[in-house]
């Protein structure tokens, strides 16, 4: 990719939260409406439908293998259709992929994502996300769960740089704070610290209020290359650079547990963009466990290591702050769609760059860096977005 | 005992059964490259470094350190809640790689961050064993 090939030109969401009459195709079909609607195009303009991979609904995602998306909605010149996944890293991935299909000739991408998680019982629950996130052989047996994996992270972050559990809890507070401004929200009710730190303890350190929650939802966006953006639409939003390492599949295999390989993507996204951290207006930083928010903030290039929960504390990521975290609310309030999570805070991202975020609106936001990893924290993709290109 | 036991058992790779026959052993083996020395922990088809096939098992001292850890009191798959709360532990093993285990036979509070610790083996059923660890006061 060079810098400003491709642009994203429509979004469009579902509320978040838990609603087992929706189907996955419900919730396909009204983000997907949204997003053309959104972007104001002929529906036969789409030319490629992308799906990402549902977490444990093998149903739905052979439904998308097979073909659905294009057929119900009603793609008359659609070429190719696919379903793409690399866990919590799909929205980098399907974005990949929309980017292949531009450039060998297609001419309009439609990304969907889909996820209903409350038609299972939470032991199922609990066990489908251990299998997604640890190892069946060497960590499965020993009764390992996401929540421990966040909660190992955390304890091992917290003694290496000698922040405390009161900024891993301001990071949730902070979090709370976008989200009671998102429409889309899981969680709409205000949190405190002492409700934070005062929850039932699930993992130690980590807390019930400090552990995501799994919720119903999905979102679209549509892509295209640059210059046909700009004949669209008002304000594309232009993806100028961009950054990915892999690290691990188990997290035993991680070199340093308590940096991941953030600070490499970073920088090639920032360097590919010509901008650096200080240029951002937003970090859009896919977490899913409050440790991540800050080892990836830090890493980023917004603080020294060790730093960022004071500021977090401080304030300057929530709303009116001087570098706005998570402007959705993030897996930690907005809600954990699986794989969806960083594809919401991607449409988050355009919304917020294109002036159509709402109440959680950053005023005058031209810039912001965005990250999503997969797995077990596998890997970090970065990418600088812009409304202009600098 | 295996008709009790309810709990998901490690499903063995070609290259990792050498492994679970020693533990059954009370042996600790580690899967050791005899081209280039790399240890792989898990062990995969062919060494992650120099891509030999040509490995030996060696038997490893059972000490280690812990890097991270967790005790986990609610939320573990069904199979586990009854046990709760247990403590999860990363260690850093003598010879090399960091594996994940159990650390037993300790209060939560009595477990930090570096303190040592030594492999004890766990017949969870007649076929299966595995490796826990305990610290050494």
């Amino acid at each position: 990719m060079s810098k400003a090939q491709f642009a994203i030109i429509g979004t469009g969401e579902v509320p978040c939260g838990w609603y087992p009459d929706r189907t996955p195709l419900e919730i396909a079909s009204i983000a997907a409406y949204r997003a053309i609607k959104d972007a104001g195009i002929n529906k036969d303009d789409i030319d490629g439908v992308l799906g990402q991979m549902a977490i444990m609904d093998n149903d739905w995602n052979t439904e998308i293998t097979f073909g659905r998306l294009p057929e119900a909605l009603g793609m008359k010149n659609c070429k190719t259709t696919a379903l793409v996944s690399s866990g919590g890293a799909s929205s980098h991935s399907i974005r990949k992929a929309a980017e292949g299909l531009l450039v060998s000739g297609y001419d309009m991408v439609l990304c969907v994502h889909s996820q209903r998680f409350s038609t299972f019982t939470p032991g199922q629950l609990a066990e489908g996300f251990a299998k997604a996130g640890c190892d069946p052989e060497w960590e499965i047996p020993y009764g390992m769960s996401f929540n421990a994996l966040g909660a190992m992270v955390t304890q091992r972050y917290l003694y290496e740089t000698n922040q405390t559990i009161d900024h891993v809890a301001a990071v949730c507070v902070a979090a709370r704070k976008w989200a009671l401004l998102q429409d889309n929200a899981m969680n709409k009710k205000e949190l405190t610290m002492e409700q934070v730190l005062g929850s039932r303890m699930v993992s130690t350190p980590l807390t019930a209020f400090m552990c995501n929650v799994l919720a119903d939802g999905g979102s679209a966006f549509i892509m295209t290359t640059a210059e046909r953006a700009k004949k669209l639409v008002d304000k594309p939003v232009y993806i100028l650079g961009e950054g990915s390492r892999y690290s691990h599949r188990n997290l035993t295999k991680a070199k340093d547990l308590t940096r991941l390989v953030t600070k490499p993507a970073a920088d090639e996204a920032y360097q590919m963009a010509g901008l650096g951290p200080k240029d951002m207006d937003i970090a859009q930083i896919y977490a899913s466990y409050p440790v991540f928010t800050m080892m990836i903030f830090e890493d980023m290039g917004f603080c020294p290591r060790g730093e960022a929960g004071q500021i977090f504390m401080d304030g300057h990521t929530s709303p009116g702050g001087r570098i706005p975290v998570c402007t959705n609310g993030e897996a930690l309030s907005f809600g954990h769609t699986g794989t969806g999570v960083g594809t919401a805070l991607l449409c988050e991202s355009v919304r917020q760059l294109q002036g159509k975020a709402g109440r959680a609106q950053v005023p005058n936001a031209r810039f912001l860096i965005e990250d999503c990893g997969g797995g077990a924290f596998m890997d970090v993709h970065c990418a600088v977005l812009g409304n202009e290109i600098p | 005992m295996s008709t009790e036991y309810n709990k998901p058992l490690p499903q063995p790779q070609k290259w990792s059964q050498e492994f679970w026959k020693g533990t059954k052993d009370h042996k600790f083996l580690l899967k050791k490259c005899k081209e280039c020395g790399h240890i792989d922990h898990p062990p995969y088809y062919y060494c992650t470094e120099c891509m030999s096939l040509e490995h030996e098992w060696v038997e490893a001292s059972g000490k280690g350190t812990v890097y991270t850890y967790s005790t986990t009191y609610m939320g573990a798959p069904p199979a586990f809640t009854k046990e709760q709360p247990f403590t999860l532990a990363m260690i850093d093993l003598a010879e090399g790689p960091r594996m994940l285990s159990r650390i037993v036979d300790a209060q939560p509070e009595e477990i930090k961050i570096g303190a040592d610790v030594e492999a004890v083996f766990d017949d969870v059923t007649e076929d299966t064993t595995l490796i826990m660890f305990r610290l050494v006061k």
